[in-house]
């Protein structure tokens, strides 16, 4: 559920990033076939990648582990979540692996930097938009 | 948050790794933010 909805989000502020001549690129765990129907499904309009081996994750510094999937501050999120109506599709790929953000300069230079500690821990797109030069 | 040297060991370390597009291709992630800034986001999983 918490994808789905964070997903939504970030696509209402595509057209700010790209004002900004920016791109916003996607990244998720599973297979190019789970990405596939996701993109099929969601009608996403924005660059997709998947990291099947979790290397990228793992170059991040991404968080993994069973305890940041099941904590009390993550069943709250998950009832929240719900209330707005967002339910979890099938589970695809790795669900131990936890996410994050990055705003990157022309170059690679880091501008900003967010490790998620737990499902639906996920940074304001605001910020995402206001980090980008 | 990170500290500005893990930022850049990070920046290298994406930089290098190459990924796959619903297609099945290959692509560089330094080629994304190679001639443009780039809002990278790791989602939890598709679903």
């Amino acid at each position: 559920m918490f994808c789905r909805e964070q997903v939504a989000q970030l696509r209402g502020h595509l057209d700010a990033i790209r004002a900004k001549g920016a791109e916003l690129v996607v990244v998720g765990n599973g297979t190019a076939k789970m990405a596939a129907a996701f993109k099929q499904e969601f009608g996403v309009d924005i660059p997709l990648l998947v990291d099947p081996g979790l290397k990228a994750y793992a170059a991040a510094g991404l968080k993994r582990g069973f305890f940041t999937v099941m904590n009390p501050a993550v069943l709250a999120r998950g009832a929240k979540t719900m209330a707005h109506g967002f339910k979890q599709g099938s589970m695809q790929g790795d669900a131990f692996q936890q996410g994050g953000a990055f705003v990157l300069d022309r170059g690679g230079a880091v501008r900003y930097a967010f490790v998620s500690d737990g499902a639906g821990h996920h940074p304001p797109p605001e910020e995402l938009v206001a980090a980008l030069p | 948050m990170t500290t500005a040297t893990s930022d850049v060991a990070v920046s290298q370390a994406l930089s290098d790794l190459e990924l796959q597009d619903p297609d099945g291709k290959a692509v560089k992630l330094g080629s994304l933010w190679a001639d443009r800034p780039v809002v990278l986001v790791f989602v939890r999983h598709f679903g």
